[in-house]
C-alpha cells in the first residue's frame, strides 16, 4: 500500500527532466548582475526549440496535475478491519 | 564581491531542479508562468503578446526578449504590429486589431450599395452583354443572378483553368463564389451577423487561406473580363451566351426552380488540359 508520504518519497526521487531550457541556462550562464542567459549567445531556431519544449512540458505537468486533483474515491475491498469487525 | 556572490547564487540555483526549472520558465516563458489574466487581456499590448505565444513561437521569444530590455510601450507596440504582420495576412495597420478579431477585406461589388460603380466598373461592359443588365437596374440584375448561379455551378465543375476563372468572373459579379471575401461587402457581412474571426492558430491559417483564394479570384476574374473578348475565347463567349439563353428559357421569369438541375444542361467546348489539371493531379499524387 501506498501512502501519502511513499508516494511523495518516490516523485522526489525521480530523476529530473531534461529539458532543453535547463541545459542551455547550464551552457550559457548568465552574466554577472544578469538573471537570465544571454539571448544573443543562443541560435534563435535553438530558443524557439527550447521554449516550445518548456510550453509543452507545463501544459502536461497542469494536465498531471488536474487529473490528479479530480481522482475519485476508490472502493478498497482487498482488506479487513478486524479490529472494528461488527 | 559582488561576482563572487552572483556566482555563489548561480551554483545554487543550478543545484535544484525546481528553482532551474522556475527561472527557465521565466526566462523562456514568462507568460506562462503569469497564467491567463482576463482583465489584463484587455490591454493590446498583453493581448498581442498572448497571441504570439499561442501562434508564433518565434515571436514570441523575441517578444520575450524585448520586454526584458525594458523596451517603451510604443517601441513595444510598433514590435508586436510588425511581427504580426509578417505573419498573418491581410495585415493590420493598427495593434487595437487584436482586441477585435481577425482583419477582413470584403471585396464583393456592392450592386444594392452602387460599390461596383466606383470600385469596379471594369465589370459592367460584361454584365450589360451577357446578363443584359445596366446599372441601377436591380431587377435585372436579381433576374441575372438566379441564371448565373446555374452557369457558376457547372463551371465549377469544370476542371480547366479557363472555366475557373470564368466561374471566378461570374461568382464575383453575383456573389455566388462561395468564398466570403468576394461574396460580402463589410455592410452586408455586418448586416447578416458576421464576425471577425479570431486569433487562434487555426483561424489566422483559415482567414489567410481565405483572403489569398479571394485574391487569386479576382485577379483571375478581373483578367477574364478583356481575355473573353479575345479570338482565343471565341468559342467558350459563345457558349456562355447559349447557356445564359437556355437557363432564361428554362426559368421561364421564375427566380429559382430547385428541383431542376439546370447547370447540367449547359454544355462547354472541350479544352485541352492545362495548368489547372497538372495541379489537380499533383495534389492527388501527394495524397
Amino acid at each position: 500500500m501506498f501512502s501519502q508520504d511513499s508516494v511523495l518519497q518516490i516523485l522526489l526521487e525521480l530523476p529530473p527532466a531534461s529539458l532543453q531550457a535547463v541545459e542551455l541556462m547550464k551552457l550559457h550562464p548568465p552574466a554577472p548582475g544578469q538573471f537570465y542567459p544571454d539571448n544573443q549567445a543562443i541560435e534563435e531556431s535553438t530558443l524557439i526549440a527550447a521554449t516550445l519544449e518548456l510550453m509543452d512540458y507545463s501544459q502536461r505537468c497542469q494536465a498531471t496535475a488536474a487529473k490528479v486533483r479530480e481522482l475519485g474515491p476508490r472502493p478498497v475491498t482487498a482488506f479487513s478491519l478486524v479490529e472494528y469487525s461488527l | 564581491m559582488i561576482a563572487e556572490s552572483y556566482a555563489f547564487l548561480a551554483h545554487l540555483f543550478n543545484q535544484n531542479p525546481t528553482r532551474q526549472l522556475a527561472i527557465a520558465q521565466a526566462w523562456l516563458d514568462p507568460q506562462g508562468a503569469l497564467g491567463y489574466d482576463e482583465e489584463a487581456e484587455q490591454d493590446t499590448l498583453i493581448r498581442a503578446y498572448y497571441i504570439c505565444r499561442e501562434c508564433f513561437p518565434d515571436a514570441y521569444v523575441q517578444f520575450s526578449e524585448q520586454l526584458r530590455r525594458r523596451t517603451t510601450r510604443d517601441e513595444l507596440e510598433k514590435f508586436a504590429l510588425t511581427a504580426l504582420n509578417e505573419r498573418i495576412y491581410p495585415p493590420i495597420d493598427d495593434i487595437e486589431y487584436v482586441l477585435y478579431g481577425l482583419p477582413t477585406v470584403y471585396q464583393a461589388i456592392g450592386w444594392d450599395e452602387g460599390l461596383y460603380l466606383d470600385n469596379y466598373p471594369e465589370i459592367l461592359p460584361f454584365l450589360e452583354k451577357y446578363f443584359r443588365v445596366t446599372p441601377g437596374d436591380d431587377e435585372a440584375y436579381v433576374a441575372a443572378g438566379s441564371i448565373a448561379r446555374y452557369i457558376a455551378a457547372s463551371l465549377s465543375k469544370q476542371k480547366v483553368q479557363v472555366y475557373q476563372d470564368l466561374y471566378a468572373l461570374i461568382g464575383w459579379c453575383f456573389s455566388c463564389s462561395n468564398n466570403t471575401c468576394v461574396d460580402y461587402t463589410a455592410d452586408y457581412a455586418s448586416d447578416m451577423g458576421l464576425e471577425s474571426m479570431s486569433w487562434t492558430k487555426e483561424e489566422i491559417d483559415f482567414n489567410r487561406y481565405m483572403h489569398e483564394e479571394a485574391d487569386q479570384m479576382i485577379a483571375a476574374a478581373k483578367a477574364m473580363i478583356d481575355l473573353l473578348e479575345t479570338d482565343a475565347l471565341a468559342d467558350i463567349r459563345h457558349a456562355l451566351k447559349q447557356n445564359i439563353q437556355l437557363i432564361r428559357r428554362k426559368l421561364k421569369g421564375k427566380k429559382h426552380d430547385y428541383n431542376a438541375n439546370y447547370a447540367a444542361l449547359c454544355q462547354w467546348p472541350d479544352r485541352p488540359q492545362d495548368r489547372f489539371d497538372d495541379e489537380a493531379d499533383g495534389d492527388a499524387e501527394v495524397l
